[in-house]
């Protein structure tokens, strides 16, 4: 089946954008910095109109998207993923206005919410697609690799962030320092969930089927979906790496990126069709076939 | 009421007319498809060997996965007579119901921003009179077309003359109950699920 890019596109930029919040909720409850997560609700932010631009993209025309809109209730695929996106830019945008505000009450409340939806989004961006009529479609691990790229990418966006905020002064706290070291170790965790869900959705794909793809496989899925972004996460917990956190930080990105459009590509290229009958049919010269 | 199609392949001698007459009737462009017809076969070693034609189309599922993942329903089952029809005017143009449909058999129309798939010719068979331009074009009368629940009906009536070995449904992978019956005799080709 054609690789159908906005939806490839979609799925990844809105799970990342949720998995940065999630990053951004799992700071506010431990206590990281507030600069780095205040910036991190605002690249969550784009991320998310971003991702929503490429899924209109998808549709025949953009216009077409407010169809979608009115017929949230449909429960469909799409209408999930559409009351998701809405759900988790609202508590982006309640956390920024919270923050600014400086209203304390609500948001561990918002913190929380952040982390639950940030995580549905990545997984059910990807259960959509979980349908009897594509058997390499039909498995738990697809939304499960969607969900896990989705982390890896948002806890590297993160990490990004994090590296570029200002530094603590001595007396502000080292209490800060010492929790912001916690920060590798969650990166660790959702780059292991996104190298999983990558290694459980091939092992359904099939090793044969998808290692003919070739460099999809290889480069992009191993490579660098679990190799690269699994090395970035490890260097990352160094503390001599502090001082590069930065690169490291861009070198996961870049990997974790490759990673979550290879998995997408190869759903989309492994598809087959339950009984794909138009295909099946015989060239003909009277038809043009 | 179950309106649909019956296809005696026993008849069929895959001379893709009901291609054509669908062309024709539905001003398809080229590339374009409501339905085509297949070759399975020949299969066996000589001299046993066997082979049919499969015209495909639109199963008129009676559950029906295009309809469920539709998010506008835009893709609909009509109460009324049973047909699986898609309201263009609806239809956003985001391609789930392909995905979804079991049997390939949707296309989506690039230049209208809308899937397309088999009516049954509606605007010839909605008023209750006339058949498809398939079944009236059909060159070896191995089409029909009529309500599965009415006894009297083309479709019951043909059905009626065949042992149930005969019958055949496409398989279905969960339960979305595709309504055309394809009648295939072991005399001429043993059925394949072509799963």
């Amino acid at each position: 089946m054609a690789i159908q890019w906005p939806l490839v596109l979609f799925s990844l930029m809105a799970g990342a954008a949720g998995a940065v919040l999630a990053f951004s909720g799992l700071s506010s409850l431990i206590g990281g910095c507030a600069t780095t997560r205040r910036r991190a609700v605002w690249t969550a932010l784009a991320l998310l109109v971003a991702g929503g631009l490429c899924s209109v993209a998808h549709l025949a025309s953009p216009l077409n998207a407010i169809s979608a809109v009115t017929n949230l209730l449909s429960f469909s695929g799409i209408s999930i993923e559409l009351m998701l996106l809405a759900a988790t830019f609202i508590v982006g945008v309640v956390y920024l206005i919270l923050t600014r505000e400086r209203v304390h009450s609500g948001v561990q409340v918002v913190a929380v919410l952040a982390i639950v939806f940030g995580i549905a989004i990545g997984f059910f961006c990807g259960h959509g697609y979980v349908i009897d009529a594509q058997p390499t479609w039909n498995s738990e691990t697809l939304p499960f690799a969607y969900a896990g790229t989705s982390l890896a990418l948002g806890g590297f966006i993160y990490a990004l962030i994090a590296s570029m905020a200002p530094k603590p002064s001595l007396s502000e706290d080292a209490d800060q320092t010492e929790k912001a070291l916690k920060l590798p170790w969650a990166v660790l965790v959702a780059s292991a969930l996104g190298a999983t869900g990558i290694a459980a959705y091939l092992l359904f794909l099939g090793l044969d089927a998808a290692s003919a793809q070739g460099a999809l496989f290889w480069g992009g899925a191993v490579a660098c979906g679990i190799v690269g972004t699994l090395a970035c996460a490890v260097i990352n917990l160094v503390p001599a790496a502090a001082k590069g956190a930065m690169p490291i930080a861009i070198a996961g990105i870049v990997c974790a990126a490759a990673g979550g459009i290879a998995v997408r590509m190869l759903m989309w290229v492994c598809a087959s069709g339950y009984i794909d009958l138009f295909s099946l049919g015989i060239p003909s010269v009277i038809m043009n076939l | 009421m179950r309106k649909g199609l019956l296809i005696n392949l026993d008849r069929c001698s895959g001379c893709d007319s009901c291609i054509v007459a669908c062309k024709l009737e539905n001003e398809l462009p080229l590339g374009h498809f409501y339905n085509k017809v297949i070759a399975v076969g020949p299969t066996g070693t000589f001299p046993n060997v066997e082979k049919y034609w499969l015209p495909s189309q639109c199963q008129q599922c009676e559950n029906p996965a295009c309809v469920h993942v539709c998010p506008t329903a835009a893709s609909y089952r009509d109460p009324a007579t049973g047909m699986v029809l898609i309201n263009k005017e609806k239809c956003i143009g985001c391609q789930y119901c392909i995905y979804a449909c079991p049997y390939g058999v949707r296309q989506f129309n690039e230049d209208a921003g809308v899937v397309q798939k088999c009516t049954l010719c509606a605007q010839i068979t909605a008023d209750g009179d006339g058949v498809p331009a398939c079944v009236h074009n059909c060159n070896c009368g191995a089409r029909f077309f009529g309500d599965y629940d009415d006894p009297d009906s083309d479709v019951s009536r043909e059905l009626a003359k065949y042992p149930e070995e005969a019958i055949h449904t496409l398989p279905d992978p969960n339960n979305a109950k595709p309504l055309t019956r394809y009648i295939l005799s072991p005399k001429f080709a043993s059925w394949k699920e072509l799963v």
